[in-house]
């Protein structure tokens, strides 16, 4: 890995915030920045997402259901560049998202325990989601986009201890998945997924 | 292991306990650049009983994907579990306990395309 390699990380306290830092990897080790607030952003359970034009997307739990957050990193420093909160507020409770050059994709669970995907794209410093559904049943959700194809894979609790596992294929052209079959492959709990 | 830190405005080392706790989701930028020598690689990390923490390697290449075995990289002490990966480097973030408290971050070294990953 070269010089280029950053690293923002999110987190929440006990209060009703987002924070960040941004980290640098370099030798074995991250060089981490201060800690900073992420502008805007009262909510818990934050996941972010950073592509190579440091363009910035976090899904957060805040009062009213997920919120969001798109920016623009500069330094060790993330602006905002959009609105927060959006239609999901309504569909998710915790979220994940995973960005692969302009295209943002994003899982949500809810109190029901329905799992909503969603699949947009960065404009203008915003995202504009052009697809949703839902995919499965669980809870905590994590997404990745495999970094040489189309291919997304998704990980969720069932709730019952044990983790699954959903596959899908990523289409560019109109901003959605093709959703496979999911299968169990571990029990455990709190599953992230990187690519 | 090393715990996240700040420094302050002389450039002193300080330790940053967090006061709370929760997701911690990293993200890697440039996630690309290393690619061609790790193929289709993808990391999955989980929480455990104990406070123990286990990862799997994946290969998103195939169809349906193919999931390696469970590697447990933290034996106690570890929980909500987030990773990132650019190529060959993995890094990972967790809490040290269940709630408020610190912030650990890990970084590993995958090995090659057909060998297991090691989160050194």
């Amino acid at each position: 890995m070269n010089a280029s390699g950053t690293i923002v990380v999110c987190y929440d306290k006990a209060s009703n915030q987002v924070y960040y830092r941004v980290g640098i990897v370099a030798g074995g080790h991250v060089d981490w920045g201060a800690e900073q607030t992420l502008e805007n952003a009262a909510g818990v359970t934050p996941s972010v997402a950073l592509n190579d034009s440091g363009l910035v997307f976090v899904v957060f739990t805040g009062v009213m259901g997920t919120s969001e957050f798109t920016g623009r990193l500069s330094g060790n420093t993330i602006a905002r560049t959009g609105s927060t909160g959006g239609m999901n507020s309504r569909k998710g409770t915790v979220g994940s998202v995973a960005v692969r050059q302009n295209t943002v994709v994003e899982v949500l669970a809810n109190v029901s325990g329905e799992l909503w995907y969603r699949v947009g794209a960065f404009s203008n410093g915003d995202v504009n989601f052009a697809s949703e559904g839902l995919y499965d049943f669980g809870a905590n959700p994590s997404i990745a986009v495999e970094p040489n194809t189309r291919k997304v894979i998704e990980v969720h609790e069932d709730g019952d201890g044990q983790l699954w596992t959903h596959p899908g294929m990523l289409n560019f052209t109109n901003n959605d998945i093709s959703w496979g079959t999911q299968t169990q492959y571990d029990w455990g709990a709190k599953p992230a997924i990187a690519g | 292991m090393g715990y996240i830190r700040g420094r302050t405005a002389a450039g002193v080392a300080l330790a940053v306990t967090l006061a709370a706790a929760l997701t911690a989701v990293v993200v890697l930028r440039s996630p690309q650049q290393a690619n061609a020598a790790v193929g289709s690689r993808l990391i999955e990390v989980h929480q455990g009983g104990d406070g123990d923490l286990w990862y799997h390697n994946v290969a998103g290449g195939t169809s349906p994907p193919t999931w390696g075995g469970s590697v447990r990289y933290v034996a106690g002490g570890g929980f909500r579990p987030a990773v990132a990966a650019n190529g060959s480097v993995v890094v990972e973030a967790h809490q040290r306990g269940t709630g408020v408290g610190e912030l650990a971050a890990m970084v590993g070294l995958r090995k090659s395309d057909s060998d297991l990953d090691t989160v050194a």
